[in-house]
């Protein structure tokens, strides 16, 4: 009804002139106070109202001239003695029929008086008052306030408050001064009052700009320029998008950081989520995670909820233009997040993109950035260098010919039948062979070994294959606001070349924006974005793994031409592929590859969305807001009929029949490519209505808001498989393929008995499926109220209720209300403390309050449909028993927050306490197997993150104007505490435990537990510490459980971050350092015992392994010394886990900013330069014995350097 | 105003209760069970992994050592585990406490509930066909009266006819119900329950004569299952009649002499697991069984027949691999992928061997040989046939031919204890082992199993057996 009412007011709409919109509303508004009608109806009546003043404006015939009036009416209707005095004086009149009609007729007697006199006379007695704008008379009903306050005519007035740079600046106060009436400027810095005198005098202050007085004179719409407080520090009163709302910061009793575009922009960065680090605290980024205060779940999605302009959305985080980010708030407590509800536990993320914000200007920004990224490092494997191998597997394979390692019986025979069925060969293992064989000499044997030392492979392959990362990014932004329409578009493209060669990553972002100001009564917003990303990486993972062949191989033959070796899968010394006429060669060369066989990706993802903002009456807007989501991708991996992908499918998948000298082979694959596709599709919608309520009576503000939103997401796709694919042919073989043939080869070629063809390759040869097709609703109805009092105390209050489909669950359990309160302070207004000159602002903050998270499992007896993998018949499965009482997750938050400004607004910061107490957390209980089950996953364990947060800025040099010396430093930090409270132990089996399989009470969610090392035994053998204190060789069983160790937390229980920003004349300086720690991680390699090389590079741990006479280390011995490891308790040994705190330098940035003279000849505003360096060398490591990078726990993040350009027009 | 506000709640009321409509949605992929043809994907259950892993069963009987385990380190080792329990038949030890969870008890009660009952309390209501209705749930009854029989012989007392109706036994879960603990019954009243089963699917003369894929109940398995649950009863006229009936459905046996054809180093034995012929019903830990196996000395030495096809004129066991996994001398391992042994089903080999006993038991025993040598031609090279003239010396053949002809698998377990519980023929079972031996009385608790700790501390009527 809504929209049908929309598109009928469209039209007249686009025929009014500001002017008499304002008239229309400010009738409509008065009278709409005093009527009791529902909103909807209001609009109607709005719509009828604004047709008949058009009507009547229209009809009413201009006249010119001025003359005393005289009238003479007994008991005529209104309308008639207006007729009369717009004949004698050419005034237009304006009113509506309505009023006119409960007015009744009038007796009226005047003689020769002004036109004043004559209305008043007319309208003495009745409820009606009028106004007379240029040469037109509004009639219209008495307001109450109209009634007390005399003359002259209140107006509404409308403005902007601009900078020196013509930048809109928000959260300004504008007071009228002598009263108490006050608004502040929005995000666009406009402001809008009703009612005032035509003479006040409008009174503007902000921590950013100098206080200024500016006196109406009758104007009802004025821009006016504030001039900037030379300040680096962030503001305190600037709004808070909470994607619901948009709340001044004093307002707000919940832990909100808001990061603002000037923040964001300081960094380069190619994800939003890298420049969130060290801005928020209590926002940890940490190996591939995202968490906001902790985890709070086990089992439930720990995904942190992202809400772009307004609505959450299903697409990446990363997916967003970096350029075009106007501000991220993070909602961290409860009384900011739990109007999110039960998608709320893990914090919320709220993007709010760029808006065309100057008025009656058009601007152009451009972007560009280079980021050349090093190569990547591969020390942290820590192998042998070439020459140490060579020399290790000499020692070795000498014995193994020699007959020294007494688990090779018949080393010349073994070796023979490992030839011909394909067992793979290190060159250095051949070179023996031959020696023992008597093919060659010793001193042939050692020319060999000392060529191969020559080799390194890795560094070859860093040198032809591996390219330094480049990453272009480019970002084109048009925005024009005209004032009642604006428009955004915004281009971004993206190439990376992906750091190896012949593969990219490419990504052309594109988002129109724009709104329109139908009228004072709606604004409309309304969005596209599309993203189209098309990437190409490598399928074999020979070919990309430096470390698939011995480290003394090399890329080249001697001549420069491309050498060809094997892979694991077969040696070079068998023949039979590359000698008989209808197989394939099984040689193999990393380049070659690298150039024949691909995964394309193309993705395109699109968001749409319309928000509609109507304004019925005072303080009131109803949001209806829908958006659309549609996310496909396509992949498809091509792999060329001459790639090894495609030779060995050919020459594993040919039988072979008759007898030697006589054989037949049979292809059972069709000669050619193969192209495996995957399609999935993604559409998504959110709908929701929502009405804000936002208005203050005296001291006694309320700011309110009720709605309800559904909610859909949905996934489904498909993969197949084409084989004897040409991809210029477009020609392809599928349909003569006998599948249930290929799949009864389980195991075996016809060189190799025991190959595992089936588990290898049938995968590959035949991806058909589907991607399941998964639709989830989620529906909630949610309110909030802020009570202010006197600008200093706010109270707030949330309540919501979420439904999913939890499927087969109770309908009791699937709706749960959560709910906050919270309440804030700002003690700095208080007459005590505005005494203290150092105290600029500071507010105390509480709150608590329940948000919800949940786990998509059916509650409901059901089976899902997988595949019999003996009979490869389609089957189902019982998965999890009924368990219709499962409900939400629920986390409880206390937050306790103080911020201030002290020290005439040098120092800022925040102070934030906060517990966090999951109950009803999906866990696993286990039930009696008998039932069938093992476990039932109910909502039956608890956890709680204890933690402080803080933020602190100090202005060190504060510049004496804009272009001075300014030093500002900020130190952010946050540390959390983990544990589970409640949870059952799923097992007493040390094994498990130290895998990871379960929880313990009183430890953090992710916990490392380990055995307890106890060195090695006589015969170099590593024993662990059993539950007594014993040593042992042997696995430990469940009465050793004691004997697993907790070795810390792998989750850092402190981070800070330490920022410095210096500018002169143009030039500015960041440094930005991070310090993660308290948490610990599997540092050092498994040292596995080898009891002989295999194909590949070897970790040099193995120089150090024990041997008799070397006892000092923690090595097993190798080769010789060679025993069979029992179990896999070294995995998760003691002795392996190491701190993993550090400090790093994230990034230097320095920036230049071009003179105006000189930007101005540029035709341009502004033009900024920057160079950025990334990820410097470390500054500093806990762990100084280990080679893995305790950030990521392996290679560290290389180094890069940012370069760039950008303008704005 | 206060109507409006008014208004807004109840807009925000009527939105509730939509927000519950609008959230009941069906999944698309998942079986509501509803229809025959979902109870028939039910039925297409994998009998493979590890619930399907006897280790523990061949190990407690000498068939094999330990499964790719170091044995003098077991064994040696201060820490007890239940591999070294086993392998040393330490009687003393509390295995309960070692048995936190058990793949079989948790394997095989899961396709009882979830496959069996739930097709049995859905099919008389499910849409569809009728005869597929009816074939299903002779199946149901079938597999949920073999997992009962395979359960209640490794977590109960063999049965005795003089002890049963007060030996412990295990539960007979023939409901769906999470919220009570299941009774454990006794082994007569599991005994009873198995037949009534049994009954209950030969009633209904649903099943096929050749089911679809061996990892389907037909008439063959069937019969299979009854003569097996019948011996154990001790009622060898009963079983006679049983495996001939099943005779009739299948009596292809696996044949080893095509073998000896080629030279002894192209000689790869193969069985293709789903599809062998000798196939009753196809069930295994992995599809490689009896790979990585390590038959014991006693095995070697003692069963093992001269001339045995695979043990004297193959490659299947690898000596070097032998002293890899289990680091005992001259012990090989079974190294075979592309046999795919049956090891937790049933073949024709069990009903030659079934028959043959209850011809014995029953005065036949010329006849009874004669079943017996039908196995022996197809593995033994040079073959002669074996003659045996009493009954004794009948079983004493019999014993060690289907030794061989079981080795790794849960008819060897089940067999021995059988006999050493009857104690007319009873089986010693005692292991050398570097010098040192270790043996297992007829009449050990180590014949019953724990119940695990992951079932016992769930459901307090259940007590252990032994």
């Amino acid at each position: 009804m809504l929209l049908k009412a929309l598109c009928k007011s469209y039209p007249l709409g686009k025929l009014f002139t500001t002017k008499t919109l304002l008239i229309m509303r400010w009738g409509s508004v008065s009278k709409r106070t005093e009527s009791h009608r529902t909103s909807s109806k209001k609009i109607i009546l709005a719509m009828k109202l604004t047709a008949i003043i058009l009507l009547s404006a229209c009809l009413t015939a201009s006249a010119n001239g001025y003359s005393q009036i005289t009238l003479s009416e007994k008991n005529a209707p209104l309308q008639k003695v207006f007729k009369e005095i717009q004949k004698q004086t050419g005034y237009n009149f304006f009113y509506t029929y309505e009023l006119m009609q409960q007015a009744g007729p009038v007796t009226v007697k005047v003689n020769n008086v002004s036109l004043e006199k004559a209305l008043e006379m007319s309208l003495s007695g009745k409820e009606l008052t009028y106004e007379i704008i240029s040469k037109t008379v509004v009639i219209k009903e008495k307001s109450k306030e109209s009634v007390k306050e005399e003359l002259p005519p209140p107006i509404d007035v409308k403005g902007q408050v601009v900078n020196e740079k013509g930048e809109p600046v928000s959260g300004v106060t504008v007071t009228v001064k002598g009263k108490k009436i006050a608004t502040a400027t929005n995000d666009n810095g406009e402001f809008e009052i009703k009612g005032i005198d035509q003479n006040a005098i409008l009174v503007f202050t902000s921590v950013n700009i100098e206080t200024f007085e500016t006196k109406l004179n009758g104007r009802s719409d004025i821009a006016v320029i504030a001039k900037t407080k030379v300040t680096g520090l962030d503001d305190v009163f600037v709004t808070v998008n909470t994607g619901y709302q948009k709340i001044n910061r004093q307002n707000v009793t919940g832990s909100v950081v808001t990061v603002g575009s000037k923040e964001l922009e300081k960094r380069n960065a190619v994800n939003i989520m890298q420049n969130l680090e060290g801005a928020v605290p209590g926002l940890v980024q940490y190996r591939g995670t995202t968490t906001i205060r902790g985890v709070s779940t086990l089992q439930a999605n720990t995904a942190v909820l992202v809400v772009v302009d307004g609505l959450p959305i299903e697409g990446s985080i990363a997916d967003l233009n970096p350029y075009d980010i106007e501000s991220i708030s993070v909602l961290k407590d409860a009384a900011a997040a739990s109007i999110y509800g039960a998608r709320a536990s893990n914090g919320v993320i709220v993007v709010t993109t760029k808006r065309a914000k100057e008025r009656g200007k058009t601007v152009v920004e451009v972007s560009g950035n280079l980021t050349l990224i090093n190569k990547r490092n591969y020390d942290y494997l820590d192998y042998m260098t070439p020459s140490q191998q060579v020399d290790w597997e000499s020692e070795i394979y000498n014995l193994y010919f020699s007959g020294g390692l007494s688990f090779i019986s018949n080393p010349i025979t073994t070796f023979e039948s490992n030839i011909s069925t394909g067992v793979d060969i290190s060159p250095v293992q051949y070179g023996y062979y031959q020696f023992y064989k008597g093919q060659i000499t010793k001193a042939q044997l050692d020319a060999s070994l000392a060529d191969y030392k020559k080799n390194d492979f890795l560094n070859q392959f860093r040198e032809n294959a591996v390219l330094n990362q480049q990453l272009q990014q480019y970002n084109l932004a048009l925005r024009v606001n005209n004032g009642r329409f604006q428009n955004s578009f915004v281009v971004n493209y993206t190439t990376d070349n992906s750091g190896i060669i012949n593969a990219y990553d490419k990504k052309l972002n594109l988002f129109y924006k724009g709104s329109y100001n139908v009228g004072n009564w709606l604004d409309i917003d309304y969005g596209v974005n599309s993203i189209v990303g098309k990437a190409r990486s490598h399928n074999n993972a020979f070919a990309t793994d430096p470390f698939s062949v011995p480290s003394y191989y090399s890329l080249f033959n001697s001549d420069g031409s491309r050498a060809s070796y094997s892979t694991i899968r077969f040696n070079i010394y068998n023949t039979i592929l590359e000698t008989t006429p209808s197989l394939f060669s099984a040689k193999f060369n990393h380049l070659d590859e690298l150039g024949r066989d691909f995964i394309n990706t193309s993705i395109f993802n699109s968001r749409y969305y319309v928000n509609l903002n109507f304004k019925p009456m005072k303080g009131l807007t109803i949001n209806p807001m829908f958006q659309y989501e549609d996310m496909r991708r396509d992949v498809s991996a091509y792999s060329e009929a001459e790639s090894y992908t495609m030779r060995w499918l050919n020459d594993v998948y040919t039988t072979r029949t008759g007898s030697p000298g006589n054989y037949t082979y049979t292809k059972l694959l069709p000669v050619g490519g193969k192209l495996n596709t995957s399609h999935s599709r993604s559409p998504n919608y959110t709908a929701r209505v929502q009405a804000n309520y936002n208005r203050e009576f005296g001291e006694h503000g309320f700011i309110a808001l009720a709605g309800t939103e559904f909610r859909q997401t949905n996934i489904y796709g498909q993969n197949g498989t084409l084989l004897g694919y040409d991809d210029q042919l477009q020609t392809q073989g599928t349909n003569n393929v006998n599948y249930g043939n290929l799949f009864n080869i389980n195991r075996g070629t016809f060189w190799n008995p025991n190959y595992n063809t089936r588990t290898r390759h049938f995968a590959e040869i035949s991806n058909f499926g589907l991607i399941r097709d998964e639709l989830h609703r989620f529906a909630s109805g949610y309110a909030n109220l802020t009570y202010t009092y006197q600008k200093k105390y706010n109270l707030f209050g949330s309540v919501r209720k979420d439904y999913a489909d939890l499927f087969g669950g109770d309908e009791k359990y699937r709706g749960r209300p959560l709910w906050s309160v919270g309440a804030s302070w700002i003690a700095s207004s208080e007459n005590f403390l505005k005494q203290f000159n150092s105290i600029n602002y500071l507010k105390l903050r509480a709150s608590y309050g329940l948000t919800g998270n949940i786990r998509n499992v059916t509650a409901l007896l059901a089976a899902t449909t997988g595949i019999n993998n003996t009979t490869q018949l389609p089957n189902a499965t019982v998965i999890n028993p009924p368990n219709p009482q499962l409900r939400w997750e629920k986390t409880a938050t206390t937050n306790i927050g103080i911020d201030f400004t002290m020290f005439n607004n040098r120092l800022s910061g925040t102070i934030d306490w906060y517990r966090r107490k999951g109950t009803d957390l999906f866990s696993l209980k286990r039930l009696d197997p008998s039932s069938g089950f093992t476990s039932l996953t109910i909502n039956n364990a608890s956890m709680v993150n204890n933690g402080f947060e803080f933020n602190l800025g100090y202005e060190w040099v504060k510049p004496t104007s804009i272009d001075g010396f300014q030093w500002s430093s900020s130190l952010l930090g946050a540390v959390n505490n983990n544990k589970i409270t409640d949870v059952d132990e799923l097992t007493r089996n040390p094994y498990t435990l130290a895998s990871g399989g379960s929880y313990k009470v009183g430890y953090p969610v992710r916990s490392i537990y380990s055995f307890q090392f106890a060195g090695l035994n006589t015969s170099g053998v590593p024993q662990w510490f059993d539950a007594m204190g014993n040593k042992t060789i042997a696995a430990l069983g469940p009465n050793d459980a004691d004997a697993i160790v907790f070795s810390g937390d792998s989750d850092p229980k402190v981070n800070l971050s330490f920022n410095n920003d210096l500018s002169f004349k143009g030039f500015s300086l960041s440094i930005f350092a991070v310090y993660y720690g308290g948490n610990y991680y599997r540092a050092r390699p498994v040292p596995r015992s080898y009891p002989y090389a295999g194909y590949g590079p070897l970790p040099s741990y193995l120089l150090n392994s024990w041997t008799p006479t070397k006892t000092d280390t923690d090595i097993p011995g190798s080769g010789q010394y060679y025993m069979p490891a029992m179990h896999n308790q070294y995995d998760f040994s003691d002795n392996l886990v190491r701190q993993a705190d550090f400090i790093k330098v994230r990034n230097i940035v320095l920036g230049y900013d071009l003179p105006q003279s000189v930007a101005s000849k540029l035709k341009s505003t502004r033009i900024r330069l920057r160079l950025q360096v990334n990820n410097p060398k470390s500054l500093w490591t806990k762990q100084t014995d280990v080679y893995t990078d305790p950030e990521t726990g392996g290679a560290q993040i290389p180094t890069s350097f940012v370069f760039g350009l950008n303008a704005n027009f | 105003m206060k109507k409006l506000l008014n208004f807004l709640a109840i807009v925000f009321i009527i939105s509730l209760t939509g927000c519950a409509k609008y959230t009941d949605i069906t999944p698309k992929g998942q079986n509501l069970l509803n229809r025959v043809g979902d109870l028939d994907l039910l039925m297409n259950v994998d009998y493979s992994g590890s619930a399907f892993n006897f280790n523990k069963e061949t190990l407690l009987i000498d068939d094999n050592y330990l499964y790719a385990v170091n044995v003098p380190n077991t064994i040696s080792s201060n820490v007890l585990t239940l591999d070294k329990v086993f392998l040393t038949y330490n009687e003393s030890a509390d295995r309960a406490a070692l048995t936190p969870t058990d793949a079989q008890y948790e394997g095989f009660y899961k396709i009882i509930s979830t496959v069996s009952n739930i097709i049995l309390a859905n099919a008389d209501n499910a849409s569809g066909d009728l005869s597929l209705k009816k074939q299903l749930k002779a199946e149901a009854y079938i597999i949920r009266a073999y997992l009962h029989y395979l359960l209640v012989n490794i977590y109960a007392k063999a049965y005795d006819p003089a002890t049963a109706a007060t030996d412990g036994g295990i539960p007979y879960v023939k409901d769906i119900n999470f919220e009570k603990a299941n009774a454990k019954l006794t082994v007569k009243e599991v005994y009873d329950n198995i037949l009534s089963d049994l009954e209950s699917s030969m009633a209904l003369n649903a099943l096929p004569d050749q089911p679809k894929n061996s990892m389907r109940a037909g008439k063959g398995f069937a019969y299979a299952v009854k003569t097996k649950v019948l011996m154990s009863m001790r009622d060898y006229s009963g079983a006679l009649n049983a495996v001939n009936t099943a005779l009739t459905f299948n009596s292809t046996i696996e044949d080893h002499r095509t073998l000896l054809s080629v030279p002894k180093a192209s000689r790869v034995l193969s069985r293709n697991g789903l599809n062998a012929s000798d196939n009753l019903f196809y069930s295994y830990y992995n599809n490689y069984d009896p790979t990585i196996y390590a038959p014991t000395y006693e095995i070697l030495n003692n069963y093992y027949e001269p001339g045995n096809i695979i043990k004297d004129s193959t490659n299947v066991y690898n000596y070097g691999f032998g002293f890899f996994f289990v680091g005992l001398a001259n012990i090989p391992v079974w190294y075979q992928v592309t046999y795919q042994g049956n090891s937790a089903g049933m073949t024709t080999s069990d009903l030659i061997m079934m028959k043959a006993e209850c011809l014995i038991r029953t005065n036949k025993v010329n006849e009874g040989m004669d079943e017996i040598n039908k196995i022996r031609i197809r593995r033994i090279a040079p073959y002669s046939p074996l003659v045996a003239s009493t009954e004794a010396q009948a079983m004493a053949y019999l014993q060690k031919v289907s030794r061989i002809e079981f080795l790794f698998t849960w008819r060897n377990f089940v067999d021995l204890k059988r006999w050493n519980k009857e104690g007319i023929y009873p089986v010693a079972v005692a292991r050398t082992i570097n010098g040192t031996t270790y043996s297992l009385p007829a009449n050990s608790k180590l014949w019953v199993f724990p119940f695990p700790q992951s079932a016992t501390q769930f459901n307090e009527n259940l007590t252990q057996n032994y």
